[in-house]
């Protein structure tokens, strides 16, 4: 695939080379800082044309927050900006608020519609676009179904959620069968942020305006102790899990302590997944919360992601860079980690 | 024919009971059926409301709630099963049953066809939902939809409490949900119609709110001076006018105070008659509204006037 970029990209195809001369004299990183960096984006969104029409027809019903960037996207103009900003592949996938308002035929038709669309954009701009099919839970039959379409006939490279379906989290357990048949498939799976029926439309503090700044980061942690304590997570040695934004506020729980990072990793223990885990840095993309996950993770468990359309690159990278981390550290975050999990990346 | 084996159909008499609060339990809602009621069957119903002269009784489902509210079609088809043995129950005993038909929310389109299938072809009474629908209050915008075409059909929707999802049965430790969080989340449910301006924008769906209203009566004034800013919009004849013209039906809360209170709330006319079997033995309510002393008229249109004109099928002429 990547043998094959755009034919108009003359940029794209220097520093293709470039960057690939510089993985053979070993000096990645360095060759990346000179050139485009070649960013693997994993937190990446698309917004389908039906997707679009399905949010602002609930959007009139209650505002849903950032919605303008939803009706915003536009495949072409992303091209644009990863081409400026040195993405070369973005993985795309869903994103809050989902696509579950109540009526599950609704849901399980946008859902066909999101996949085929996005699928449609992985062939149009070949190289560019990976792509985490999303399904429509919380329907299990109908999301098996769908994930059956889309390795199958699709082909996509993973599987997307959200962190929570109204007030079900992941490790739900009338969603174990999706785990086992994730597991069976080898599955790599993306998880946004979203907030849980509870709180995604209420004041829930109050001088805190809408949902995000608070509700996305608690249930990414929700979601992770959800994944993990009802063992869907032992279950699953064979998918790999990446979550949004660092994780959420996992690490600041209760949930896990420094006990558990000091003593050799147990695998049953909570902090044996949470370090087999992917994050990416989407709006975790500064010292602080990067120190913490230096500190509780390994460097090869953190991946770049931009949020896009609500994220750019350049501002990811921005972020990254004031961050303290080493040369290495910046491209093993940027494109060298993302290597592992899609080796077929690979040039 | 259970009355000394004489032909005479009992919900043929003029002075028979019409409970609106009555309960079937079966297999195909699953969830478990411990605890009071869980060795429930059609003859016990009938056993028990020949006992307190009870010439009909609407059924609706009772707790739990979730297996309803998966959201697909589980749950569609968890809905169909209910009302089809609810409508069977209807047809094998003539006149001594009415039904109240479970809908599965918050599966909006599931919701639209069980409604139509439950009208249609079941010939159902009414609705029954429940307080919660799961993380959601009835009133939320979401269902919209569902309550234009219960407008539409000029809908009776009975609203049975359930256990608020947020806190569950831990709010209290040592305490369970039926002691008080039951009445507050149906207190919730109405407020969130009313707030929501369902009560106002659909007034031809005739509500009836369980156990004498729960905490209904008793805040109403309350309720009506902290409407949400902007609300005369939505409830352009006010709180407690919406409030007064739903119906109430009186299950175990027939005791001095809550009748007091209802009874100075809303006029006779809106008071019904419920026991809440099995789940509640029927004395709990009867004995205690026996000793209310009523007057003959208000006693008359509980027991079984005011339902006749709610439910016109039922009126023995």
């Amino acid at each position: 695939m990547l043998s094959r970029p755009s034919p108009t990209r003359r940029d794209f195809l220097t520093t293709v080379a470039a960057a690939a001369a510089g993985l053979l004299s070993g000096a990645g990183a360095l060759a990346q800082t000179e050139s485009k960096p070649r960013r693997i984006d994993i937190h990446h969104h698309v917004i389908s044309p039906a997707w679009k029409k399905q949010l602002a027809k609930w959007n009139a019903v209650r505002p849903i927050q950032g919605h303008e960037t939803h009706q915003s996207y536009d495949a072409a103009k992303d091209i644009a900006a990863m081409d400026r900003d040195g993405t070369e592949i973005s993985f795309l996938s869903v994103t809050t608020p989902g696509m579950w308002f109540g009526d599950i035929d609704e849901t399980r038709r946008i859902v066909r519609e999101q996949n085929d669309y996005a699928a449609q954009l992985v062939r149009d701009y070949k190289g560019r676009f990976g792509h985490f099919a999303t399904v429509p839970l919380p329907d299990v039959d109908a999301s098996l179904r769908e994930i059956a379409y889309a390795y199958d006939t699709l082909k996509v490279d993973g599987i997307s959620f959200i962190t929570s379906y109204s007030d079900r989290w992941l490790g739900d357990s009338t969603f174990a069968p999706i785990w086992d048949e994730l597991n069976r498939r080898k599955a790599i799976v993306y998880i946004h942020a979203t907030a849980p029926g509870c709180c995604y439309y209420g004041n829930f503090v109050e001088s805190v305006p809408g949902p995000i700044p608070l509700e996305f980061n608690s249930d990414l942690a929700r979601a992770i102790a959800s994944i993990i304590s009802s063992g869907a997570a032992a279950r699953t040695p064979d998918v790999t899990y990446i979550w949004s934004h660092g994780g959420g506020s996992i690490w600041a729980q209760r949930y896990i302590n420094a006990n558990d990072l000091a003593n050799p990793t147990d695998p049953k223990s909570k902090m044996y997944h949470l370090r087999r885990f992917y994050y990416d840095t989407a709006a975790a993309n500064d010292s602080l919360h990067l120190g913490i996950l230096k500190l509780a993770i390994p460097m090869s468990q953190i991946l770049f992601g931009t949020d896009y359309p609500w994220g750019s690159a350049a501002a990811t990278a921005a972020g990254l860079q004031r961050s303290g981390l080493s040369a290495a550290e910046l491209g093993a975050i940027d494109r060298e980690n993302a290597l592992r999990i899609f080796p077929r990346l690979r040039v | 024919m259970l009355r000394g084996g004489r032909a005479q159909n009992p919900a043929r008499s003029r002075t028979g009971l019409i409970d609106v609060h009555h309960h079937c339990r079966t297999e195909i809602q699953g969830g478990g059926r411990g605890g009071p009621g869980a060795d429930w069957s059609p003859a016990k119903s009938l056993e028990q409301m020949e006992k307190f002269g009870i010439a009909t009784a609407m059924i609706s489902a009772t707790v739990p709630a979730d297996p309803f509210y998966d959201g697909t079609e589980k749950s569609r088809s968890i809905a169909r099963g209910v009302n089809e043995y609810s409508a069977k129950m209807v047809r094998d005993y003539p006149g001594r049953f009415g039904m109240f038909a479970a809908l599965p929310m918050p599966d909006i389109g599931g919701t639209l066809r069980e409604i139509e299938y439950s009208f249609d072809t079941l010939h159902a009474d009414g609705i029954g939902i429940f307080s919660g629908i799961r993380d959601k209050y009835p009133g939320d915008p979401i269902f919209e939809p569902i309550w234009k075409e219960l407008h539409r059909r000029k809908a009776i929707v009975f609203i049975h409490p359930t256990f608020p999802f947020c806190c569950n049965n831990n709010l209290i430790p040592g305490v369970g949900g039926q002691m008080v969080e039951f009445d507050f989340d149906t207190t919730r449910a109405v407020v969130s119609l009313l707030v929501n301006g369902v009560l106002s924008s659909y007034p031809d769906i005739k509500f009836i709110i369980n156990h004498s209203g729960a905490t209904i009566p008793v805040l109403a004034g309350r309720i009506k001076d902290r409407m949400p800013a902007g609300s005369e919009r939505k409830v352009p004849k006010g709180a407690m006018y919406e409030l007064q013209k739903l119906y109430y039906e009186v299950a175990h809360a027939t005791y001095p105070a809550p009748m007091a209170a209802l009874r100075s709330f809303v006029p006779p006319s809106q008071i019904l008659f419920g026991t809440d079997y099995p789940l509640e033995p029927i004395e709990t309510t009867v004995n205690e509204m026996q000793t209310l002393k009523l007057p003959a008229d208000l006693q008359r249109a509980i027991d079984r006037g005011n339902a006749e004109r709610l439910i016109p099928r039922l009126r023995v002429d």
